[in-house]
């Protein structure tokens, strides 16, 4: 088991805000939750690895290559997609081109994205292949915009697997949801693990997180304080008052 | 790094610009010839010995940046020719002329404070308006408040004249040029119907009131009106109006920028009607912009370059020398100002009240380009011929000239 | 007649517009930025096509003994030569200031651009680039048929104005939205942070839009050059507010609404000259009919809410 993605030692000050202070995190061919208090600096973290944001020190180390002074799109191309706490789709393109748009990852470096028109058959199989996959297919001409918070959910997920990555981040997929469109977006993360990518989770839903993860850290005001696996971790004094003390 | 860079780029830019900005820049005295323009080959080198009194400063402003630029700058190639050549005649009783300049950007408030720095910080003696109507409605009461002789070279609205007693004009005044322009369509062109364009500043408003004024008298028809906007591109709607109405002539109101884009637009068109235009259409740029459509084009104008006056002759050739381009109207009037000027500073002295004296006793005055001045009136308007000229040959010729009293003192 | 003249002369007015205002739509959909420049490039185009259309002539003039066809072929040289250069130029406003002054607040981009639009204007009018008269560009209709029938006649050049608004709007249509680039493009005027994580190299989408906007404008430059022949160096002036006008009007970022709003605009300053007269200056028209249709709709007529 090689090891993904690593953080290393990642500080991140905004203005005299001290959002991350030395965070290491490692992550596996896993489903690795990343939970704590709101403004613990989870979704920061994420900023950083997708190019977002530059960390103030450190560093992020994904596949053997650092990337934390590459731009998001080389990260994107590299092999990272994410999705966003608040959902971001391309509100006025359908659901089909949000995710025609991803699948344009690998050629929006080449001369080829003007000659490519992009609903050719080449391109909208997997495309439809995405949809059915995440369940959008009778949404597929439905402007993004229009969709209901969960599908929207969804269809990020969806626009992500597009870029055909190796490392998914996902921002607290489950908040907004039903406990039933949570259990079927755990399945469906879980069968995105089987098909072999390493998946980290921001959640704020403890049960959620617990159940879905092999492994989870535990961020408080920019510091990790616990991590290992959910039993451990829920069982740790210092976690249980960081979430009451909240 | 990229914020040093884009501060880099603000300063960098501020820089250019404010160089580049239209801010009034005073010329040397123009004794030597421009670096820039051709030099003059045959000249003598000045016979004059240097006076003990010191140069006598002459005020000037004209637009030399902004829209109307390109008549600024031929008005004020046309004064320092001017000077040039007064000052290799051995000046103003052997002291040399010194023309300051400045630009007036074709603004009013522009040219009031260009006038106060020249009256306050340049002391010049007397000034000419090298400029449109606006900026020296706005500049004359300055000089005039200072006691100080302010010659308006083409600006032809009739309150610049009407400020005070120290303000004379050189062109002709809107009324009398619209005066002209109707007995031109009356008797010459023996129309019946008019239609009028105005253009919507001072010039226009005030040529079309003076041709409608005299329009009543000669038993014209005026059937159509309409104004315009300084600097409009798209006639097209209002052509199609006036072949609509069918008038024999249209009497518009313009600069030549306006002008050829006019008369292009209504021969393409197919308008039949004589158009009749005047003094703004006198520029060569008028012939070059319009092409074959400026064929057959009258004007009513102070230039006539078929006439066989010594000093318009002169005027003409030395410009083209100079400058290796033809002169215009406007130009002719500047050098005209400045040869008034200088006349009567040679007989009255350079008090305000000596050049008032002299400028009020000048009598068939020839020393000019669109002369022959005949003399200054009360108001201080000039008593003159108003020429009218037709393209023929892709060139201005003499079509008619006006000297009739009765229709030419204003 | 006069009517479907109007309407005619209305047209070729509006794709005048509607080639200048493009651009600037493009800009602010992704940049959020108002390119006042936009204007300059515009005046820069037509110098530069005038230019290579008085450079080029007399080398056509021995091998085609007719002078018309001489022209006609220095016009079609000229026109491509004119867009890349103004290409060229507005990805280098980018690359050059943009891209520097993006996310800052949006004053510090105006006045860049305020700037540098006075800067272009400036330097044009110096005696070696156009100086300070307005030149011709005796292109004509550049080989173009004259239009006659009973209701309307439409001139060569307007014919030829129409022709390039046709086929550049086209091409520039297929490049939005058939291509994968376009729908970069797409995606990063709705969310350029969103966009770069989907892979979409942000900064080239822009560059791309500034030279296809840059490039519209130069021609549209060419083209009035050649409508009115007359090429001067405040020649932006007027476009510099106006082409702001068509692009508030039609919804800010909106292609299809800057073309529906340059139609609207043209045909309102047609009849409203040719039937209200002297009541008020044509550019004030612009205005009020962007005032009358804010009160109304304001996002424009096709903007997004
Ligand atoms: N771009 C930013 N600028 C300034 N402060 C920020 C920025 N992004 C996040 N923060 C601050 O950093 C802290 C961590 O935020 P975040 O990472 O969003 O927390 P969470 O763990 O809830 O996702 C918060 O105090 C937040 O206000
Ligand atoms: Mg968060």
């Amino acid at each position: 088991m090689s090891t993904r993605l690593e953080a290393r030692n990642i500080t991140k000050r905004f203005g005299g805000l001290e959002a991350l202070r030395g965070v290491s995190v490692t992550a596996q061919d896993e489903i690795l939750g990343l939970i704590g208090p709101n403004g613990a600096g989870k979704t920061t973290l994420f900023n950083i690895i997708c190019g977002f944001l530059r960390p103030t020190s450190g560093a992020v180390i994904f596949e053997d290559r650092a990337i934390h002074t590459k731009r998001t799109h080389e990260i994107t191309q590299s092999g990272i997609a994410r999705t966003f706490q608040i959902v971001k789709p391309f509100s006025d393109l359908t659901v089909l081109d949000n995710v025609l748009a991803g699948l344009g990852c690998h050629i929006y470096a080449t001369p080829r994205v003007f000659a490519e028109q992009y609903s050719t058959r080449t391109t909208i199989e997997p495309a439809r292949e995405i949809l059915a996959f995440t369940d959008l297919t009778k949404w597929a001409d439905t402007l993004a915009g229009n969709l209901p918070i969960g599908l929207q959910r969804k269809l990020e997920i969806a626009r992500a697997l597009a870029t055909q990555p190796r490392l998914l981040l996902l921002d607290e997929p489950a908040a907004g949801l039903t406990s039933g469109e949570a259990d079927e977006l755990a399945v469906l993360v879980r069968k995105l693990r089987a098909q072999g990518k390493t998946i980290i989770v921001i959640e704020h839903n403890m049960a959620f997180a617990m159940n879905l993860c092999q492994r989870i850290v535990v961020l408080a005001q920019g510091e990790i304080i616990a991590q290992g696996t959910p039993a451990q971790v829920q069982t740790d004094e210092r976690v249980i008052n960081a979430y009451l003390g909240h | 790094m990229k914020k040093f860079a884009m501060l880099a780029w603000l300063v960098a830019l501020a820089v250019l610009v404010v160089s580049c900005a239209p801010a009034p820049t005073p010329v040397p005295p123009t004794k030597a010839p421009e670096p820039t323009k051709a030099p003059e080959p045959t000249k003598a080198p000045e016979a004059t010995k240097p006076p003990s009194a010191g140069p006598i400063k002459i005020g000037f402003f004209s637009p030399l940046t902004g829209p109307t630029a390109a008549d600024g700058q031929s008005a004020f190639n046309s004064a320092k020719l001017a000077v040039k050549l007064i000052n290799d005649a051995g000046g103003i009783n052997g002291a040399p002329l010194q023309l300051i300049n400045y630009d007036d950007a074709g603004k009013p408030d522009q040219a009031a404070s260009v006038a106060r720095k020249l009256i306050e910080s340049d002391k010049v003696v007397a000034a000419i308006s090298g400029a449109y109507s606006g900026p020296t409605r706005a500049a004359a009461p300055v000089f005039q408040q200072a006691g100080m002789v302010m010659l308006s070279a083409y600006a032809i609205h009739p309150e610049i004249t009407k400020v005070g007693d120290k303000i004379f004009r050189i062109g002709t005044l809107a009324d009398v040029q619209g005066k002209v322009g109707a007995e031109l369509v009356a008797k010459n062109l023996k129309a019946k119907k008019v239609a009028i364009l105005t253009i919507d500043n001072d010039y226009g408003v005030s040529l079309t009131a003076g041709f409608k004024a005299h329009a009543l008298k000669v038993g014209l028809e005026i059937i159509f009106e309409q104004k315009y906007s300084f600097g409009e591109k798209d006639f097209r709607p209002i052509i199609e109006k006036i072949k609509a109405a069918n008038p024999d002539v249209v009497y518009a109101t313009g600069y030549y920028a306006e002008a050829s884009t006019l008369v292009s637009q209504a021969k393409d068109a197919g308008l039949k009607a004589q158009i009749v235009g005047q003094e703004g259409y006198d520029s060569p740029q008028f012939i070059k912009l319009a092409g074959a459509n400026s064929e057959g084009v009258i004007i009513t104008t102070d230039l006539n370059r078929d006439s066989k006056e010594a000093m318009t002759q002169k005027f003409l050739t030395e410009y083209k020398k100079a400058y290796n381009e033809d002169a215009d109207m406007v130009g002719a009037s500047a050098f005209d100002a400045v040869q008034v000027l200088a006349y009567a500073m040679k007989t009255g002295g350079t008090t305000t009240d000596g050049i008032i004296k002299a400028l009020k006793g000048l009598k068939d005055f020839k020393d000019c380009a669109t002369g022959p001045f005949l003399r200054y009136t009360a108001d201080r308007e000039l008593v003159r011929p108003v020429s009218s000229q037709i393209v023929k040959g892709g060139a201005f010729h003499l079509y008619q000239e006006f000297t009739d009293p009765a229709v030419t003192t204003p | 007649m006069s009517i479907a003249q109007n309407l005619s002369n209305a047209m070729v007015l509006a794709s005048t517009y509607i080639l200048i205002a493009i651009g600037l739509t493009m800009v602010y959909g992704v940049l959020k930025v108002l390119h006042v420049a936009h204007a300059g490039v515009y005046a820069s185009g037509a110098f530069v096509g005038l230019g290579a259309f008085n450079f080029v002539r007399p080398f056509c003039t021995p091998t085609l003994e007719d002078a018309r066809l001489a022209s006609n072929l220095a016009f079609w040289i000229s026109l491509p030569i004119a867009m890349i250069v103004s290409g060229v130029m507005g990805a280098l406003i980018y690359l050059l200031i943009y891209r520097y002054t993006w996310g800052k607040s949006p004053t510090i981009s105006l006045v860049a651009s305020v700037g540098l639009f006075t800067l272009i204007q400036d330097l044009l009018q110096k005696p070696f680039l156009l100086g300070p008269r307005q030149q011709p560009y005796p292109a004509g209709g550049a080989g173009m048929p004259r239009i006659e029938t009973p209701w309307f006649m439409i001139t060569p050049t307007q014919v030829l104005i129409l022709f390039v608004t046709l086929i550049l709007l086209a091409i520039v249509y297929v490049i939005l939205n058939r291509t994968r680039i376009g729908l970069g493009w797409q995606a990063a005027s709705l969310d350029p942070e969103m966009a770069a994580a989907v892979g979409v190299n942000v900064t080239h989408v822009i560059v791309l839009n500034f030279f296809l906007g840059s490039m519209l404008a130069g021609a549209a430059g060419v083209l009035v050059g050649v409508y009115d022949n007359m090429v001067f160096s405040t020649m932006g002036d007027v476009p510099s507010y106006k082409a702001f006008v068509v692009v508030v009007l039609g919804g800010l970022g909106s292609v299809p609404g800057t073309i529906v709003a340059s139609i609207v605009l043209a045909v309102t300053e047609t009849f409203m000259v040719a039937f209200a007269g002297s009541l008020m200056p044509r550019d004030a028209i612009a205005f009020l009919v962007l005032i009358l249709l804010l009160m109304f709709r304001p996002r424009g007529l096709l903007g997004r809410a």
